[in-house]
């Protein structure tokens, strides 16, 4: 099954791609309409179109990508422990300074990107951005994913101690942080909306545990999850079916409610149950291959560096397009592929240039 | 021998992406970060592709995996029995 992990990375991978290329879209539909058309922006004429439909159906497809990263973190974590089924502090730290440096690197980068477009910051917004993954819309997980690998060796702990507690708490846990964004959705103005919307920002480990926590469960009891998922796999994929489903509805309920036109994205607990859903039955079903795996697996190692350097290569291509080819705007699905291939390429191929260049000896420092 | 050759090349080439120039074979793999969470799961689809041998889910333990000794001592193992 651990192979099977490594095709899950490599899927997790290009769906980011997919979910920050859809967001480019959407901007490109609403805000940038002035570009291609007479009328001026933003305008959300093409809301409930077919293509905004086609849009949110993949988006939703989708979800389950950060919670896969963190399940098979969580796997690893867990194989480190080892029979000792204890965390060594050096391979905290280890894992910490591949993650971090990297991240310091490319966030700068966006920085200096934003600078150069006449963006200023203050001091203190510089350092939260570093802190809280601000610099770029995916950053956030990079932080959510040190704190949890620091949090790795308490909750290895736990898992020894009782790993159906941990498994029982961590979810419930995570489903009240979930409950607590709705009103942060729907925009209500509650006296607990600045603390809820808080405990759901992306970076903070809170909203995300039990993924973390689900993958060390894996990685410790794997034979006997994989047996268990395997009985009940075309169940877990009908459940899927059904959240993915209620989530595609439940959002459009959600912007309805919240009287605006819009809404930034929010992971919601309907979301969160289609994750796990579809996480478990892709566990299930470990027997299945998938076309390309091959391929997609290749991919998966490849995963840190990617999701690093894709949005800068988005933004740069968006804003290219919107300058020099605004055409292409009134065209979604057409500048949503061109996005995606960006994005993909792009840092595929810088990486393949560092590792057979004179740079391989600091790839690590740049890709993960 | 030989095993430990294959396994150390591929490490050095493939997955430890220049974080060293050479690897000793008594090394902790994950403990000096020569090798990351994805780089075991390789290690894994090398060994089964190369010996043309199928490592059980139990087996992928950090154990198995933690030195080119280790790993290399677990596979002469498993080849003998196989033969």
């Amino acid at each position: 099954m651990s192979k099977r992990f490594l095709l899950l990375n490599g899927i997790a991978i290009i769906n980011v791609v997919i979910n920050h290329s859809i967001g480019w879209t959407y901007v490109a539909m609403f805000w940038w309409v002035h570009r291609y058309t007479a009328l001026s922006s933003p305008d959300f004429s093409q809301l409930y179109s077919s293509t905004y439909f086609l849009l949110r159906t993949l988006e939703q497809w989708i979800i389950p990508s950060i919670p896969a990263f963190l399940m098979v973190s969580g796997f690893f974590a867990a194989f480190s422990a080892g029979k000792k089924r204890a965390l060594d502090w050096n391979f905290v730290v280890s894992r910490v300074k591949y993650l971090a440096i990297p991240y310091l690197l490319w966030s700068t980068l966006m920085i200096i990107f934003n600078a150069l477009q006449n963006t200023r910051y203050t001091l203190i917004q510089l350092l939260r951005m570093y802190l809280t993954g601000q610099a770029a819309e995916a950053y956030y997980f990079v932080p959510l994913l040190i704190s949890l690998y620091l949090l790795s060796p308490v909750l290895i702990r736990l898992v020894n101690w009782n790993w159906k507690i941990l498994l029982a708490s961590t979810a419930l846990l995570q489903a009240l942080t979930k409950l607590a964004d709705y009103p942060v959705i729907i925009g209500m103005n509650l006296p607990l909306t600045p603390f809820f919307s808080f405990i759901n920002s992306g970076w903070f480990f809170i909203g995300h545990i039990f993924w973390f926590s689900f993958g060390m469960i894996i990685g410790f009891r794997q034979i006997e999850i994989k047996e268990n998922f395997h009985k009940i796999r075309w169940l877990l994929l009908i459940i899927s079916v059904v959240f993915f489903i209620a989530g595609i509805f439940e959002w459009e309920w959600l912007l309805i409610q919240s009287g605006q036109t819009w809404i930034g994205p929010h992971e919601t607990l309907i979301d969160n149950l289609y994750s796990a859903a579809i996480l478990s039955a892709f566990i299930g079903f470990f027997n299945i291959r998938f076309p390309f795996s091959k391929k997609i697996e290749e991919l998966g190692p490849k995963s840190f560096g990617v999701f690093l350097a894709h949005s800068l290569f988005l933004i740069i291509a968006a804003r290219g397009i919107y300058h020099f080819f605004p055409q292409l705007l009134g065209l979604p699905l057409l500048f949503f592929l061109i996005l995606v291939v960006v994005g993909l390429s792009i840092p595929l191929v810088l990486m393949k240039m560092t590792i057979n260049s004179f740079l391989k000896p600091i790839y690590t420092y740049l890709f993960g | 021998m030989e095993t430990q050759m294959i396994i150390n090349n591929f490490i050095l080439n493939e997955l430890a992406k220049g974080r060293k120039k050479t690897i000793n074979n008594d090394e902790d793999l994950l403990a000096e970060g020569i090798i990351d969470s994805l780089g075991i799961l390789q290690l894994v689809a090398f060994i089964e592709e190369k010996f043309n041998f199928t490592v059980p889910d139990e087996d992928v333990v950090i154990e198995n995996f933690m030195s080119v000794n280790a790993l290399s001592s677990y596979l002469d193992q498993k080849l003998a029995a196989k033969h």
